[in-house]
């Protein structure tokens, strides 16, 4: 695992995976496109409304899973200190944050024909709004700490924390009267959709899996990006010091010379 | 092309909202990355210009 830490290993690695996901994502999308919006039957009390449900609920399932992601990447980044957890947490996030976004916004769209609101300040609804401000605080936090090995662990710790969130989310329409709908998929009895319309859906579900894993590997490259140009950066004002110290002493390095070259 | 009916707007804005969302964070992502990228090259060639500057001819800078 240790190996992936390297960053010329793990830019082989990601140009393996990229093409592949990206057929997954292609061959998934195509499909789970034309079915979802042409083919499925719309539904009985929603009527066409209920096409949105091809977009809203793999965005909310993309938020879940990957706030489970990052959580699980502070945790390796925590306990093992692997260097590119850290980094892939920290890359996981802003994608986590545009699915939860998104499925807060086509929830809305797709609130206003059937309950006659956008919004309703529900469980279901309320604990994902929460979700959203996680990840806006996780990724507030990195930026606001300039040592980046404490923001790591503060970052850690506050992205275990919010995996609380999650099975509220989840069992939120349980608890509380809500107007959102119970679980129809990922139930023990299993799915009580329709096979019409749950093809789709689960067509659509993998289509932005793929997609995440794509954006995961991209946006993990450009951390890696970040931190180079950061070592190049000290790297430069080290050698700016080093000929400026010259400079100034011509017969003979200065004592903060010797102790920065020693 | 199916009529929506009444619901075709929330269809079409659902669907283009999550089109320009992921679409965008996908270019920001590529654009940022080739930023980098460019800037660290750049600052490498940097790095070596300093370096040989930086050692007299004749000597090493160890």
């Amino acid at each position: 695992m240790h190996k992936y830490a390297n960053p010329a290993n793990f830019r082989a690695l990601a140009a393996k995976l990229r093409p592949v996901f990206f057929i997954a994502f292609l061959a998934t999308l195509v499909p789970g496109l034309v079915l979802g919006l042409f083919t499925s039957p719309e539904d009985g009390l929603q009527g066409q409304s209920v096409r949105i449900m091809y977009v809203h609920v793999p965005s909310a399932w993309m938020g879940m899973f990957l706030y489970l992601s990052l959580a699980i990447a502070c945790f390796v980044s925590l306990v093992w200190k692997h260097p590119l957890a850290a980094l892939g947490a920290r890359a996981i996030a802003p994608i986590g944050a545009v699915f939860t976004a998104l499925a807060l916004i086509t929830g809305g769209l797709w609130g206003k024909p059937t309950w006659g609101t956008y919004w309703i300040w529900d469980g279901r609804t309320t604990s994902v709004l929460v979700l959203f401000f996680l990840y806006l605080g996780y990724m507030a936090l990195w930026n606001a700490m300039d040592d980046e090995e404490k923001a790591g662990r503060v970052t850690s710790l506050l992205g275990l924390a919010g995996v609380i969130n999650l099975p509220i989310i989840k069992f939120s329409v349980d608890w509380w009267a809500t107007l959102h709908q119970p679980a129809s998929v990922m139930r023990l009895d299993g799915p009580t959709i329709d096979a019409q319309m749950l093809t789709p859906l689960l067509l659509m579900a993998l289509a932005f899996k793929a997609l995440a894993v794509i954006l995961i590997l991209d946006r993990t490259l450009l951390e890696m990006e970040k931190r180079r140009v950061k070592v190049l950066i000290s790297q430069l004002g080290y050698q700016a010091d080093t000929r400026a110290d010259t400079l100034a002493a011509p017969l003979g390095p200065t004592s903060s010379t010797l102790k920065r070259g020693s | 092309m199916p009529d929506f009916g009444a619901h075709s707007v929330y269809i079409l804005v659902a669907y283009g909202l999550v089109a320009l969302g992921l679409g965008t964070l996908y270019v920001l992502t590529w654009w940022q990355r080739q930023t980098l990228t460019k800037q660290a090259e750049l600052m490498k060639a940097q790095v070596k210009r300093h370096r040989d500057t930086a050692t007299p001819s004749g000597q090493s800078d160890g």
